[in-house]
């Protein structure tokens, strides 16, 4: 179970909580002057990172009220909640780690593949695997 | 042209009681909801209701026959008996005349059932996931919450040994939650309910 500390609440559970996506992206003032690309730049491209995230959370099931957190994507750790409106805490973030120790990139899987690329021979890492041309 | 009836939700069900723990419904509370900035409306409320609004998460406040519970920080639920609403309403909105807030009569939107005995926390527990423990949850505090996946307020007075657990409940809840709160009390003898449409029912811990 997930705990999420409401700034006006205290801690309760998340299914009292709804998502609201990455914050501080600003709704830009002139939209009509946008470029299609401009646009969907603007909707759809979320910095997605590997760590510490600023997002928004709605306590939709207690206050009701909307608030910002920094929470590691790569723990679901919360480090910080903090008002709308307000610029995200200065906080101490801590050295990316995950419960398996992964990288920064990638699933981390590298210690446990079956042959690792010193014991595969020239033929196999070039070998054609996709059937293409 | 017929003159409207006033109709409450769980008019179908009678009173539930077995040793330890009863179950009510108790209809057509007035019901205002109050928001603004406590630093805007915050005197000028206190004045209409004769206590100041709660200002923290839990805390609420009774004046006379209204009692005031803190949903937000900006936000409040005003309780008062039956038909007395709209005096209450017209007392604060003259009151709050010049100030930037809301104010709406919701007594249609909810009504509240009512949990009793010393098995009432037992019964609830089963359906919520707050610490419904006296040492947590004292009379006189409020808590906005999800029962079994339905949003309530949870007002609590009575004792610590004999609390009552008051659910409000939206009006489309109610008989849900009844059913519900039957069935989770089945083990101290609460007889079951069948819900309208006969829905079956399981309780979401016991799945
Ligand atoms: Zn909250």
């Amino acid at each position: 179970m997930l705990i999420i500390t409401c700034p006006y609440c205290g801690p309760r559970e998340q299914s009292e909580f709804h998502y609201g996506g990455e914050a501080h992206i600003a709704r830009p003032a002139d939209p009509q002057a946008l470029t299609d690309g401009q646009w969907a730049e603007f909707v759809f491209m979320r910095s997605n990172v590997k760590g510490v995230f600023a997002e928004r959370w709605n306590h939709s099931s207690g206050c009701r009220k909307w608030f910002n957190a920094l929470r590691d994507t790569s723990t679901d750790r919360f480090l910080a909640v903090y008002e709308m409106g307000a610029k995200p805490p200065q906080i101490d973030a801590p050295e990316l780690r995950t419960p398996a120790g992964e990288p920064l990139i990638g699933s981390g899987n590298d210690e446990t593949k079956v042959m690792t690329e010193a014991e595969m021979t020239e033929a196999e890492m070039t070998e054609d695997l996709g059937g293409g041309s | 042209m017929t003159e409207p009836v006033a109709a409450s939700p769980l008019a179908h069900r009678e009173p539930l009681t077995a040793e330890r723990v009863s179950v009510s419904e108790t209809a057509f509370l007035g019901m205002l909801s109050l928001r603004g900035r406590p630093a805007t409306i915050g005197e000028q409320a206190a004045s209409a209701l004769g206590a100041p609004l709660p200002s923290a998460v839990g805390e609420t406040a009774v004046a006379g026959n209204i009692t005031a519970l803190w949903l937000g920080p900006d936000d409040w639920l005003l309780v008062t008996p039956p038909g007395n609403e709209a005096a209450l309403g017209t007392k604060l909105s003259d009151a709050l005349t010049g100030t930037h807030h809301q104010l709406t009569d919701v007594s249609d939107y909810y009504t509240a059932i009512d949990v009793t005995g010393a098995a009432a926390r037992d019964v609830m527990s089963k359906l919520m996931v707050i610490d419904l423990h006296p040492r947590a949850l004292k009379p006189g505090m409020i808590v906005a919450t999800v029962c079994a996946k339905a949003n309530v307020w949870l007002h609590v007075t009575g004792s610590a040994d004999r609390p009552v657990l008051r659910l409000i409940v939206r009006r489309s809840h109610a008989d849900y939650l009844w059913c519900l709160i039957a069935e989770s009390g089945r083990e101290f003898g609460l007889p079951p309910q069948l819900p309208v449409g006969r829905v079956k029912l399981h309780l979401p811990h016991f799945e």
